[in-house]
């Protein structure tokens, strides 16, 4: 046998180590990944996470031009959203005032979906240059102990609105600042919570929302 | 005779194309004698070159036919690159995983995203080893090229990774390291006014009398080096390296050992800033010394509150001290500022008086068991800061923006030239670089308020850092913030701890409503001090009052009730109260958490000389000599004569 056959076996011989080593480690990469990936979704697991932190992007019919559904809304809430869809490709403003009257009932006074004091429901219905004002208003006032709630009660049993009447729906107008005066409908609401076991027997459950027309879209601007 | 059966031996015969038998050859058999037609009187026909037969086969054995060379195919012995190739394969699969492996300690900064990395990841390189593979198999050029290109790129990859995943892991190992080495500077310090022999070295100390702070690294380094020279000194304990001084100066003592920056202290103290020029260091020395904190609280912060003291370090003494409580339900934040010169019982002291900035001289434990024994607030963990921290933390975030009320000259600090600078600070919405920032956030006396405004400002700057802190999705902000915390802040939270809270609070703002544009509004942060009075101490050794602030007691407690309402759970809670609220109403105003004077009264001045009421004298008559009369001469008594005879 010539030398140069010898050397080309011998080549030969080390390529195939080579390619069982590449082999090899393709394997253990494989396994080392599959175990990092094992240890990550375990931590998170690991976690118990609020199922409410989640936040998830909602279907198309709960997004319409000017709002979008607040996070994890109940079935009245998507009910209620359905009817301010139906106002507004009717484009009557006073079953758009009504409406949004509505879904800020279901959203602010709701709390079984909520995550915690800052999570305030209902905010986009609220008059856009006041929405910050509103929300450190509701922090120290209606959303103050929330966390006690969460904490000693369970999210489960916390208020969650269950039914609101309309009890009037009356045009006005409403000043916003001295030189603004915006046209307004005054949206009388009652509403009733679920029974569970936080006490709702002095929870506030009515209320005449000030609905203005904010350049083409439907704001709260009052409460009372 | 054929082709087939010639004996390889023969001679091969010379086949003449005349030869009427010449086409009788097999296929195959080629000559290069063109056909011509003959013709004798025309041109002349070339004679034809002589046909050989095919070569037989040759001696050495039965011959394959010769392949041609594939094209794009290595014909010569690539081995070695191949070795060299596969060395490079194992070595990038190696440091992937690695890197991958350590980054997963901040999964829960993202848990989807750092599964879809390692994925990915892993897909990447299973196709390189596979390219790898197909170059070696099948000798391809163009797989050889293309894997060296790929291996190239992922090798200077993952050793990029590594090397920011090591600069990340060391600066957190060096935040969240329990154990603390420090270069302690201490600094022999006389008087040039000191009674007795002239001080000129440090056998000059001998028999004479060496002021300390008990407890302090600086008293342990000075009595050490004083016994190493053999010198004889006698130690006057004192309760803050101010009263040293002052002890120093008042004669009460021959030296005082002090952090050989004392200047910079002393020079906060208005009463004490004249006789810095008057001292000087005998001898400055100094020593790493190793201290170990104790560990923080086990809490899980994305459940439970938790609180958290934040002291910044000047000279050893705590120039910041602020107490923060985080309830990670309601995102409620409350940050609450002592006073540095709060006058108040040191608990490593004995309860011993002093102020509460010197408690951190002795150690970070010493602070917050003093501060715990102030406020009544159990404290879980601590976060220490220097100057340097704030600066470069405050650049890593590209600044901050806060409100000035008065425009002034800032006492800032150059880094690199480690020295004092003085820079202008504009009034207003301003936005500030680090430098400026420290000078913005130690400044006092160009404000009304004073400490009071420092106070405030230093919350505003950590709001703003934090605000910063949330807004950003650059990484290489967040390695630049650790490269600046990892040689100036310390603290027993773990890595842990902090990953998972900031994972937390970001995933809560997704959650906010103004998250998108706001980040930091789904924090609710509270701002408060401890309100108290300002009052005097008699300081013997000066022979005058020096400046204290005394806490009120009603702001301690009131601010005690706010923060237990912040972190106990078991609180009792109201019912929600009733909304009534409208756009064009004055914005809501948060209620404080403690009032700006309390109505107790309270001694605003302490020690000093005795002094009791002397009455004013009556006013006495001037009293004047009376003039010498000279006495009348006595007249001599005259004497009548005497009659004789009776009477009747």
């Amino acid at each position: 046998m010539s030398e140069n056959k010898h050397r080309k076996k011998s080549n030969a011989k080390v390529n195939n180590l080579l390619l069982v080593l590449l082999i090899v480690t393709m394997l253990g990469t494989l396994v080392a990944f599959g175990m990092n990936i094992f240890k990550i979704v375990a931590k998170e697991s690991e976690e118990e996470q609020v199922k409410t932190a989640e936040v998830e992007k909602p279907e198309n019919e709960f997004i319409n031009d000017f709002y979008t559904i607040g996070h994890n809304a109940t079935e009245l809430n998507k009910e209620y959203f359905r009817e301010l869809n139906t106002a507004l490709e009717a484009q009557d403003q006073k079953a758009v005032a009504e409406a949004v009257a509505k879904c800020f009932v279901t959203e602010y006074y709701t709390w079984t979906n909520k995550d915690g004091n800052y999570d305030v429901g209902g905010m986009q219905y609220i008059y856009t240059n006041d929405q910050r004002d509103f929300e450190v208003y509701s922090r120290y006032g209606f959303y103050h102990d929330m966390d006690l709630y969460i904490s000693q009660l369970g999210t489960e049993n916390l208020i969650e609105v269950t039914g609101v009447t309309v009890n009037g729906v009356t045009e006005t107008s409403y000043d916003i600042d001295d030189e603004t005066t915006a046209t307004a409908y005054d949206v009388d609401l009652s509403w009733t919570y679920k029974a569970n076991s936080m006490d709702t027997a002095d929870v506030q459950n009515s209320a005449v929302f000030t609905v203005v027309d904010h350049d083409g879209r439907m704001e709260i601007a009052a409460i009372d | 005779m054929t082709m087939n059966n010639m004996n390889h031996t023969e001679k091969l015969p010379i086949i003449d194309p005349q030869d009427p038998g010449y086409a009788n050859y097999p296929d195959g058999v080629t000559t290069d004698v063109p056909k011509f037609q003959s013709s004798p009187t025309s041109i002349p026909v070339p004679e034809p070159e002589p046909v050989r037969a095919p070569q037989p086969p040759s001696s050495s054995g039965p011959q394959e036919p010769k392949k041609k060379p594939k094209k794009g195919v290595f014909r010569g012995n690539m081995t070695p690159a191949y070795i060299i190739l596969t060395i490079l394969s194992i070595a990038m699969n190696v440091l992937l995983v690695y890197v991958l492996f350590h980054t997963t300690r901040f999964s829960a900064l993202g848990t989807d995203k750092f599964i879809l990395i390692n994925i990915v990841a892993l897909a990447v390189l299973l196709l390189i080893d596979i390219l790898v593979f197909v170059a070696i198999r099948s000798k391809k050029i163009w797989a050889f090229i293309i894997s060296c290109l790929c291996l190239v790129l992922a090798v200077g990859g993952g050793g990029y990774a590594n090397y920011v995943l090591t600069r990340v892991n060391a600066n957190l190992e060096k935040i969240t390291s329990r154990e603390k080495t420090t270069e302690v500077k201490t600094s022999l310090v006389i008087y040039e006014n000191t009674s007795g022999e002239p001080i000129m070295d440090i056998n000059d100390l001998n028999g004479r009398k060496v002021g300390l702070v008990p407890g302090t690294s600086n008293a342990d380094l000075a009595k050490a080096k004083l016994a190493a020279e053999g010198v004889n000194a006698e130690y006057v304990e004192f309760l803050s390296f101010a009263e040293t001084f002052s002890a120093l100066i008042g004669g009460k003592v021959d030296c005082a050992a002090l952090p050989a920056g004392y200047a910079a202290t002393i020079g906060t103290e208005p009463e004490l800033e004249p006789y810095l020029e008057e001292t000087s260091a005998l001898l400055t020395f100094s020593e790493s010394v190793t201290t170990e904190n104790t560990g923080g609280s086990d809490k899980d912060l994305t459940k439970e509150p938790f609180t958290v003291l934040i002291t910044g370090e000047n000279e050893t003494l705590a120039d910041t001290i602020i107490v923060v409580s985080v309830n990670p339900i309601s995102m409620k934040i409350t940050m609450t500022s002592i006073a540095r010169d709060s006058y108040v019982p040191i608990t490593c002291w004995g309860g011993g008086l002093s102020k509460i900035n010197n408690a951190h001289t002795v150690s970070e434990e010493c602070m917050i068991s003093t501060v715990e024994a102030l406020t009544g607030i159990h404290i879980d963990y601590f976060v220490e800061f220097n100057f340097a921290s704030v600066i470069q933390v405050v650049d890593a975030v590209g600044g901050v923006d806060v409100y000035n009320e008065v425009e002034f000259e800032g006492q800032c600090w150059d880094v690199e030239e480690d020295e004092l600078v003085v820079l202008p600070i504009e009034a207003g919405y301003v936005h500030l670089d680090g430098q400026r920032a420290l000078g913005f956030a130690r400044e006092r006396y160009a404000f009304e308020d004073g400490d009071f405004a420092r106070q405030r400002h230093q919350q505003a700057v950590i709001e703003q850092v934090v605000a910063k802190v949330m807004a950003t999705r650059d990484p290489n902000t967040y390695v630049k913030i650790l490269d600046a915390a990892g040689e100036n802040i310390r603290t027993n939270l773990s890595t842990e701890q902090m990953v998972n809270f900031v994972a937390y609070a970001m995933q809560k703002a997704k959650r906010y409503y103004g998250g998108s544009t706001n980040p930091a509004g789904v924090m609710d942060i509270v701002n408060n001090r401890i309100t108290g009075y300002s009052a005097q101490l008699w300081s013997d050794g000066l022979d005058m009052y020096l400046y204290i602030y005394q806490v009120y007691n009603g702001s301690l407690m009131d601010t005690y009730d706010y923060v237990m309402r912040n972190i106990d759970m078991d609180s009792s809670y109201d019912t929600p109260e009733s909304v009534s609220w409208a756009a064009s109403d004055e914005d809501f105003v948060k209620p404080p958490m403690s009032a700006d004077y309390y109505a107790e009264g309270g001694a605003t001045t302490i020690g000093g000389p005795t002094e009791t009421y002397v009455p004013e004298p009556e006013p006495q008559p001037e009293y004047t000599e009376p003039e010498y009369v000279e006495p009348e001469p006595t007249p001599e008594p005259q004497t009548e004569p005497v009659e004789e005879g009776g009477g009747e």
